[in-house]
């Protein structure tokens, strides 16, 4: 088997598609019909349970990049890229006591931007608003592509039509069931992928030998093993604190933050980061057995499905198929609906008709819905480069949104100004390193920057923030 | 005018057909085979910085139909090739090499045919030099790497118990 061959047939992967892609788009509708208000629709009624919280707070950090970059982090830092990966999960157990605040102080609370609009003014926010938007469509896009990517390595249909198809797929089922399809689909998707994934990882740890592997890496791939290796021991901490910014800053996380009753939050949040953890390491494994294994890596971006279908034949790659296409499905969809959120009640609420009817309101989500997903297809066509250069260029900027938001969140003194400049000085350090000293410095650097701009800002702060004012729909 | 017109074209048409019956066998002298050949088309130089300690490569060939031959991708820590590690064999056009230690390191493909003969390999080898980034730089960002998530997980989790306190759960 050579690069240009495929697994599956094009007819499979085309029927797979069909009656997943179906099976979604239907569910949404059904689901959809629960949503008879706008709370329904961007918020599932805020009344979801700790069984459905975590899976869909699973299901959406388990997105393409976690099949498909995990294990390129590990072929290409070895064990503590695979590591390094797998701290995306701190991001969720930290959020979980975030999430706990952001439901007392905001029980009313519709996106991330609410939080910050009120909490630092509308310069802050327009900032916000800005880098969101920018990491979100990074996200979206990265994520169309993977689409595109996996679905011609593993089955030969081409790029353009596979992504075309998971994002007229994902656009369909949110733009009719809003939150509602999201976070139940999510749920489906969730098993699906625990399932795949562990059955994936199971059968690959009883074909490989683990010693021939272990000998095949030291004599040809030896710094895969090497604690010290600089790259790998830097992006431990960068990933961490991308991590970190993702889930802190955008409003999918937030949004799911809302949507949660009660104490759910904290339990939900903490549990999908336990659910997750383990699948970055299942999947960077798979990679790291490919030396062993004499698999021949081609593309950097294809490491885990390429060995996982490889090693399982025919029936591994079916399952492969599925997995990306529930984790494609899970983040694309929670990313229109939350990134659809933020714009509608953000700018168009906040700035264009605050008078607004919910009809015309829920009209114009609709027509966001379909904008993004039509801007994420016009900049996925052309593939325009590699998924980590995609991803990790919008790392300095959701890395400097960590500290404006902790502090926001419990610093009374915390200010506006520190935020702005937090925002402002964060990225840009962190876009000069990483043009400099590489992408794995960027996130780091911008974090750090931003950490001293906003403690240094509070330090000589004399303000006195009332936190009953951040529940807007009671102080009207 | 020497001849009249009808003349002079039909002797322009003569000299046109003979040129070009003289052309037709001359081309078979000067043509050649066509050229085997193989090279590096990623990275697009012969020499290249992998300071991740790992590279993408990839080659192509002309001359000979693709389904009769395959490649093998050599690499080796000198340039004469005395002690060369076999990377890959088959007919992929591609190979993520990873994990490389330090140090400058060249690569080159060759070309062989269905009964393993080497047919030609890349004109010039590719090197590769691998080289990390400063430990110093290293140890710094990983220490204010630490310092900062430290101060993060902190400011959280004391957060995260006022909040407790001041709501009562």
């Amino acid at each position: 088997m050579n690069q240009f061959d495929t697994v599956l047939s094009p007819n499979t992967g085309w029927a797979l598609l069909a009656f997943f892609g179906i099976l979604w788009i239907a569910l949404g509708i059904f689901w959809g019909k629960r949503a008879k208000d706008m709370d329904g629709f961007m918020l599932a009624g805020r009344n979801v349970g700790l069984a459905l919280g975590s899976a869909t707070a699973m299901a959406t950090w388990v997105t393409s990049n976690t099949i498909m970059l995990a294990p390129k982090f590990a072929l290409q830092m070895g064990i503590w890229g695979m590591l390094a990966y797998a701290t995306a999960s701190f991001g969720l157990f930290l959020f979980a006591p975030m999430a706990a605040r952001i439901k007392s102080l905001m029980p009313k609370g519709y996106t991330s931007g609410d939080f910050i609009r009120i909490r630092y003014g509308k310069v802050a926010w327009a900032l916000f608003l800005l880098v969101s938007i920018i990491y979100s469509f990074a996200w979206l896009v990265s994520m169309g592509m993977a689409g595109g990517i996996v679905l011609k390595a593993l089955a030969g249909i081409p790029y353009a039509y596979g992504m075309s198809a998971i994002l007229f797929v994902c656009v369909v089922y949110t733009l009719y069931g809003g939150l509602y399809a999201v976070i139940g689909t999510d749920f489906i998707q969730s098993i699906i992928i625990l399932i795949g994934v562990v059955l994936i990882g199971a059968i690959v740890v009883m074909r490989v030998d683990l010693d021939t592997t272990y000998s095949a890496i030291q004599e040809t791939q030896p710094q895969l093993l090497n604690i010290f290796m600089p790259v790998a021991l830097l992006s431990l901490f960068n990933n961490m604190f991308f991590g970190f910014g993702e889930v802190f800053h955008n409003n999918v996380w937030w949004s799911r933050a809302f949507a949660m009753r009660g104490s759910v939050a904290f339990k939900a949040f903490t549990l999908s980061g336990f659910l997750w953890l383990p699948i970055p390491i299942a999947a960077g494994f798979i990679a790291l057995c490919s030396g062993g294994l004499g698999i021949n890596i081609t593309d950097p971006d294809m490491v885990g499905p390429m060995v996982a279908g490889q090693i399982l034949g025919p029936i591994g790659a079916m399952v492969v198929f599925v997995v990306v296409f529930c984790s494609l499905g899970s983040s694309i969809d929670s990313l229109l609906a939350a990134t659809s959120d933020l714009l509608v009640e953000d700018v168009y609420k906040k700035m264009i008709a605050p008078k607004a009817s919910e009809q015309r309101v829920r009209r114009i989500s609709s027509f966001v819905i379909l904008g993004l997903g039509l801007i994420t297809w016009l900049i996925c066509l052309p593939r325009i480069g590699d998924l980590i250069v995609v991803l990790f260029l919008s790392g300095p900027l959701v890395g400097s949104a960590i500290w404006p938001i902790i502090t926001g969140l419990y610093w009374k003194r915390a200010t506006s100004a520190g935020a702005i400049s937090g925002m402002l000085l964060g990225s840009s350090a962190g876009l000069i390193a990483y043009f400099t000293l590489g992408w794995f410095t960027a996130t780091l650097i911008a974090t750090t920057v931003s950490m001293i701009a906003v403690i240094t800002a509070t330090f000589f702060s004399t303000s006195d923030f009332n936190w009953e004012s951040l529940n807007e729909q009671e102080s009207k | 005018m020497i001849f009249p017109k009808k003349i002079k074209g039909r002797r322009l048409f003569f000299i046109f057909i003979v040129s070009l019956s003289l052309l037709f066998p001359s081309s078979f002298l000067f043509a050649q085979e066509p050229t085997l050949k193989v090279a590096f088309t990623q990275p697009q130089t012969l020499e290249a910085e992998a300071p991740e300690a790992w590279i993408q490569l990839e080659w192509a060939s002309q001359g000979i139909p693709p389904e009769s031959i395959h490649y093998e991708l050599h690499s080796c820590q000198s340039l004469d090739f005395s002690s060369s590690t076999l990377r890959y064999r088959g007919k992929d056009t591609a190979s993520l090499i990873s994990g490389l230690n330090p140090g400058d390191y060249f690569f080159e493909v060759r070309l062989m045919n269905q009964d393993n003969t080497l047919l030609t390999q890349t004109s010039q080898p590719l090197k590769v030099t691998v080289k990390f980034i400063d430990f110093k730089i290293v140890i710094t960002l990983l220490s204010l790497g630490l310092f900062v998530f430290a101060l993060t997980v902190f400011t959280i989790l004391f957060g995260h118990r006022n909040n407790r306190q001041s709501t009562g759960s």
